[in-house]
């Protein structure tokens, strides 16, 4: 499946509403007609024990046929608008969803037709860049291929939240997590020493993760402490252990500029759109970490920014007994 | 002999760098645009590396991919595409691929996963098995043509079960480790667990084992690894 595909799903959130609604709705209808019936006979009674009380028979007939009437217009009344608002309501939901849907579906669609030319700039860059002999003109290619990165990125995000946002799933499979980071992640940053450093004291095992989404988390916390930095270069350590519960992975920014407070701390969480830019990224770690069973906690403070990401245990299917 | 590369991309800018750069680097690239055009370019065979993008002006990339594994099977197929989802991937693997490569990439990770798999490939096709035909088990095993022939029937092994069923034939009669496995069969960025070479060793198992419920031919040594029985 391409990742635009997921236009074609049926929206589960649409199924539900009408379900929820459908219920509703025959709930009402049922009470609406239950009370109708009950009006009805209590109005027959009362005309019964008038007639027995004496009351002129031509005077009761005429007041029931009056109540009978009011109950009927009512009731039609009451079921009409019961009918009308619950029809509204899921016009402007298919109305709001295809919308949404389409937004989405441009959003894939727009990001996966820009990974070929981002591809090919890159290449482009790398090759003038192993070629390129001046040292005058090294550093503007330095900046080409970090923007390149940093667009690649942002595309990537885009991509992977319109696709999880759609009902997308990740595959998540048995990663070693020292090597993920060691030959997976830190080989796409070329920065030299005076502009990143990478602390690596993780612990070797296996988590069970999907490689694209835990790609994104990695570069955006990298990304988002290149952008966040007090000072050159920018310090990043790694601390990963394995624990009964799981695995735990920190990663410290040290010298951070990011010294939000915890109210800060809960809006960057929100999409949407933020003077730092940083919304985004953050939501799209905690989404992909809760997506993976995991979760994602961030500690900003006056120098360092921590963000924690815990795994759940790691359980291969059908445990190897074998050699 | 330079290792000659298939190319199989539509976009002019990707597709002529990708060439250049695949020359610099000591490769022999043919460039193909279309699937007619990298249909026509296979016909002759040679080529020890396909890169194939999927989406294409006159077709998919993963149905010549099918026709490569089948009429070259020593062509290792190699996906470079943006269709990067994970059932795109699943079935780019399901269909023999040695890897999936995800646009956007870089030269170094490119050029790391291009070796590795051209790495497997040497392996499976250097030392005196490459003409002959092997028994092993109750199957003739055709290394160089990436098949094994049972009772008449032929059985395509892929570029990963042929290289791993060759590491334990050169060394049969002794004990192969995992980690030996794993530093030749798998490149240093997959991920594979013991399950996942169990799995493959099962497979195995099913073409040559005589009864693949009692294994005979590869015994697993508990802790070590996997042995090839000599006489088999």
């Amino acid at each position: 499946m391409g990742e635009g595909d997921f236009i074609k799903k049926p929206d589960r959130r649409f199924k539900l509403l009408v379900l929820i609604q459908g219920t509703w709705v025959v709930t009402l209808l049922v009470l609406a007609l239950w009370w109708g019936t009950l009006l009805k006979q209590q109005s027959d009674e009362i005309a019964t024990l008038q007639t027995q009380l004496g009351v002129p028979e031509a005077q009761v007939q005429t007041r029931l046929d009056k109540t009978e009437r009011m109950i009927e217009g009512e009731s039609g009344t009451f079921v009409a608008l019961i009918l009308i608002t619950n029809g509204i309501l899921l016009f402007f939901f298919a109305r709001d969803t295809r919308r949404s849907r389409s937004l989405e579906a441009f959003f894939a669609s727009l990001t996966h037709e820009l990974r070929t030319p981002l591809t090919s700039i890159r290449l482009q860059a790398e090759a003038l860049r192993d070629i390129e002999d001046n040292p005058k003109h090294r550093p503007y290619l330095e900046r080409l291929l970090e923007d390149a990165g940093r667009l690649e990125n942002q595309v990537q995000q885009t991509l992977e939240l319109a696709r999880i946002e759609g009902g997308g799933a990740l595959n998540s499979r048995p990663i070693r997590i020292k090597s993920f980071l060691q030959n997976r992640i830190i080989p796409q940053y070329s920065l030299d020493e005076s502009r990143l450093v990478f602390d690596l004291s993780v612990e070797e095992s296996f988590i069970g993760a999907d490689g694209s989404a835990l790609t994104i988390i990695f570069r955006n916390l990298i990304d988002n402490a290149l952008k966040y930095s007090a000072s050159a270069p920018t310090r990043l350590s790694f601390r990963g252990k394995a624990l009964s519960s799981g695995y735990e992975l920190q990663v410290i920014h040290e010298n951070s500029a990011f010294s939000g407070s915890a109210s800060k701390l809960g809006r960057i969480f929100e999409r949407g759109p933020n003077s730092q830019g940083a919304g985004v990224g953050l939501y799209l770690i905690r989404t992909l970490m809760q997506k993976m069973k995991g979760q994602a906690g961030f500690q900003p403070d006056h120098t360092r920014f921590t963000a924690t990401l815990k795994f759940p245990p790691f359980r291969e299917e059908g445990e190897s007994n074998e050699a | 002999m330079k290792p000659r590369i298939l190319l199989l991309e539509d976009e002019l800018n990707l597709g002529s760098t990708l060439f250049d750069r695949l020359g610099i680097e000591g490769f022999e690239p043919v460039w193909s645009k279309t699937l007619s055009e990298a249909r026509t370019a296979l016909k002759p065979g040679g080529f020890d590396l396909a890169l194939l993008d999927v989406n294409l002006p006159d077709g998919s990339g993963f149905d010549i991919a099918k026709a490569i594994r089948v009429e070259h099977p020593r062509t290792a197929v190699v996906f470079l595409t943006a269709a990067g989802s994970p059932d795109d991937r699943v079935h780019g693997l399901e269909l023999g691929a040695e890897d999936y490569i995800v646009k956007p990439f870089n030269t170094k990770e490119l050029l790391l996963r291009i070796r590795n798999v051209l790495k497997r490939s040497r392996f499976v096709n250097e030392g005196k098995t490459q003409e002959n035909r092997t028994r092993i088990g109750r199957a003739e095993v055709s290394f160089h043509e990436y098949q094994l022939e049972i009772s008449g029937t032929r059985h395509m092994l892929s570029h990963k079960e042929c290289t791993l069923l060759k590491l334990l034939y050169e060394k049969r009669g002794q004990v192969v480790s995992r980690d030996e496995i794993l530093d030749l069969v798998w490149s240093e960025d997959e991920y594979p667990t013991p399950r996942t070479i169990d799995n493959f060793i099962l497979k195995l198992r099913k073409f040559i084992e005589p009864d693949p419920e009692n294994p005979s031919v590869i015994r697993s040594i508990r802790g070590v690894g996997y042995l090839l029985e000599k006489e088999t």
